[in-house]
């Protein structure tokens, strides 16, 4: 638990440490959030009550652990050719401590997309997940620079161009994960 | 030559005798300058390490703003655009 809350509050130290157990926990929850937790919630309190597909649960979980994989991939490979010296392996146990926010993103999108109807027109509502979503966006933003100051080195202008090239890399995985059916990407 | 017992003045003695060389010097100027330099850091410098610590809070407080400021100037057509574009 301490060590969760170090993750949540001083990622800085946390990326240093590269511990596997967040990392895993954090993965694990995103990616199952996304393949189990958005279809039962769409299968019992959906307008539509969509059947549920294990096959199709099990397909998700397995890409949403290959985007995690390809996410790191990615990383590794930028960030080498801008001079950081951090292993694949340094990134595939580091990169899951930034998946606070992507986990949060994960739930609210599931929950949005089931009751949306509740949701649309509402400016309270509105208001409510404007600042969840901006949140998380922001959120995840700093996580990855700290994220390439801390573990890949890169200051100056290497952070920038990393920074850059990842982040089309970023919308190109997003755009696949969406297209596969994963409603909230896991990178 | 008489030998003196005093231990204050054998103290000064070895003093001078380890004073530090410029080598030495350099470095401690170096580093106090360093430290003097971090001490002095700016503004940015201190709001960078705010939202270094506990990047959420930064996040959200942001966050808020804009949306109580779109909100206000755009409506449900802001708030609606945005739940389009995320939330499904």
């Amino acid at each position: 638990m301490r060590e969760m809350l170090r993750v949540l509050n001083r990622p800085k130290e946390a990326f240093k440490s590269g511990n596997t157990a967040e990392t895993t926990i954090l993965v694990l929850l995103t990616v199952l959030v996304n393949s189990a937790f958005g279809p039962l919630l769409e299968h019992f309190f959906g307008k539509f009550g969509c059947e549920l597909d294990v096959l199709q649960m099990l397909r998700l979980t397995a890409l949403g652990l290959a985007s995690y994989l390809a996410i790191c991939a990615v990383i590794w490979l930028v960030c080498r050719c801008f001079g950081s010296r951090a292993s694949l392996n340094n990134h595939i146990l580091a990169w899951g401590m930034s998946f606070f926010p992507t986990l949060l993103c994960a739930l609210v999108v599931a929950v949005t997309e089931t009751f949306f109807y509740v949701f649309w027109n509402s400016i309270a509502w509105g208001v409510f997940f404007n600042v969840l979503f901006g949140g998380i966006l922001l959120w995840k933003t700093v996580l990855y620079v700290i994220y390439l100051r801390e573990v890949a080195q890169l200051r100056g202008g290497r952070l920038i161009g990393a920074m850059v090239v990842i982040c089309v890399f970023i919308v190109f995985l997003a755009w696949t994960n969406t297209h596969l059916g994963l409603k909230s990407p896991v990178i | 030559m008489k030998k003196t017992n005093d231990p204050f003045a054998g103290a000064f003695d070895n003093f001078e005798n380890t004073a530090p060389t410029e080598r030495q010097k350099q470095k401690m100027l170096s580093f106090v300058l360093e430290e003097s330099r971090r001490q002095e850091s700016g503004f940015l410098q201190k709001l960078g390490e705010w939202i270094a610590v506990k990047p959420w809070r930064f996040a959200f407080c942001a966050s808020a703003l804009q949306a109580a400021a779109f909100t206000l100037m755009f409506g449900t057509r802001y708030t609606n655009l945005l739940m389009s574009i995320f939330g499904g």
